[in-house]
């Protein structure tokens, strides 16, 4: 028969030896939850990182795509001709336009003194002479006026471009400083480890389960020598 | 996240500052990303068309118009009188070769108004790329400091130095091409000539030499 010393021993000992297997697996749960917790942390920094990311992406797209769009041809086309016509306009001198439309004022104007005492038949002939070269000069006016329409007057198209790439430019550098922020910000998150829980050791528990199970086996031992 | 130590030794302190430390991050560079918009928004207000809309480009503009034009109507003026005064001399000023002067004089003077007007434009057009340009260099500080109120001042100060261009002063050169008016006004840079050595040579006797005069 078994001592009541080795019976007590064993029932320490399977009882330490329970308790110890409990306190790991709580310790393995409470290590699950901490690392569900981080994964769910993770996921939402990743998650409004990506969608803050994609935003300031679109801002940028809509900023290259809107100058890309104001530089088609058919609107290049169209702004170099309205720059043609102001610049016609700008460029033509008041007296030169209304002589060349015929205007007797600007016509006579335009005529040397003494001359108005000449006979219409001359008059007439001179100031036709006055409104072919105004008639000549509107029109080298046109010419100037177009040529400078496609570079270096003030809503030319260099001129236009260079507005237009500069504004889209800044919208798309902003997004763009902005996203690397965005990134740095984002990188401090993700370098955010899950708590790590210490794993349990046994202890004490441990101990106690372990002398149980020596006394245990120390009574056992000798019931079965003195049975023998 | 937080989980209990059990027993046992744990990080959760250390984890607790880290998430800290992203949400600090996080904060920063919101409050980075206002001040880029605030001052982005100072730049665009103070290179707007509130300061430099198309009054002010339009001012420099005829201020270089102020400027070249008198020159051109004096030229023009002295051309004038000149192949008038010539046509009167030669008998000529109700005549077709009037016509022919005028026609001449009328159209170099629209053309050459147009240069200037065309290169009056084109100079307002650099002021606007000089003032794009200043525009940029705000931004490009704006970002370094990321600090608006610093760009703020910086586009301030370039705005006033933009304010300093000047048209260019140069002088227009002659812009009439001299029109000949009758056989005398052809030659008469050589009668002339030929009589002033006439002169010399009757007074001092000798005959044309290092004394002549040439025109």
């Amino acid at each position: 028969m078994c001592d009541p010393v080795s019976i007590i021993g064993l029932g320490f000992s399977i009882g330490m030896s329970m308790y110890n297997m409990q306190q790991q697996q709580d310790m393995a749960s409470q290590q699950n939850a901490a690392n569900d917790q981080w994964v769910a942390y993770q996921r939402r920094q990743s998650q409004e990182y990506l969608k803050r990311d994609e935003q300031l992406r679109l801002n940028a797209e809509a900023a290259r795509s809107g100058s890309l769009e104001e530089l088609d041809a058919k609107k290049q086309t169209a702004a170099q001709e309205d720059e043609a016509t102001r610049l016609t306009k700008a460029l033509t001198p008041e007296d030169i336009a209304n002589q060349a439309e015929g205007d007797p004022n600007a016509l006579a104007s335009a005529m040397f003194s003494g001359q108005e005492h000449g006979s219409d038949e001359m008059k007439t002939a001179i100031q036709g002479h006055i409104q072919q070269a105004a008639i000549e000069a509107r029109k080298r006016i046109a010419a100037l006026a177009n040529v400078q329409s496609y570079g270096g007057s003030q809503y030319g198209l260099t001129n236009r471009a260079n507005s237009i790439f500069n504004t889209a430019g800044q919208d798309i550098r902003l997004a763009g400083n902005e996203r690397a922020g965005q990134l740095s910000a984002y990188n401090v998150a993700k370098a955010v480890e899950p708590i790590k829980i210490s794993q349990y050791s046994g202890g004490a528990a441990g101990g106690l389960a372990q002398a149980g199970a020596q006394i245990a086996g120390t009574g056992l031992g000798n019931a079965l020598a003195t049975s023998v | 996240m937080g989980g209990k130590g059990g027993s046992g030794p744990s990080n959760n302190q250390m984890v607790q500052l880290e998430m800290q430390r992203a949400q600090e991050a996080r904060d920063k560079e919101n409050e980075r990303q206002a001040r880029l918009n605030q001052g982005k928004t100072a730049i665009d207000s103070i290179f707007g068309n509130d300061n430099f809309g198309d009054a002010f480009y339009e001012k420099y503009r005829k201020a270089g118009l102020d400027y070249t034009l008198p020159q051109l109507q004096s030229q023009y003026k002295d051309a004038s009188r000149t192949a008038e005064s010539d046509l009167a001399r030669a008998g000529l000023l109700r005549s077709g070769a009037a016509g022919f002067v005028q026609n001449k004089l009328t159209e170099q003077q629209g053309v050459n108004e147009a240069a200037l007007r065309a290169k009056a434009d084109t100079d307002t057009a650099e002021l606007r790329k000089s003032i794009a340009a200043q525009q940029q260099q705000a931004y490009n500080q704006l970002y370094a400091t990321e600090d608006p109120t610093v760009a703020a001042n910086t586009a301030a100060t370039s705005a006033g130095n933009a304010q300093l261009q000047q048209p260019n002063p140069g002088a227009l050169g002659d812009m009439f091409k001299p029109i000949a008016i009758g056989l005398g006004s052809a030659v008469a840079p050589a009668i002339g000539e030929y009589q002033a050595n006439k002169a010399l040579t009757a007074r001092t006797g000798r005959e044309s030499g290092s004394g002549n005069v040439t025109a």
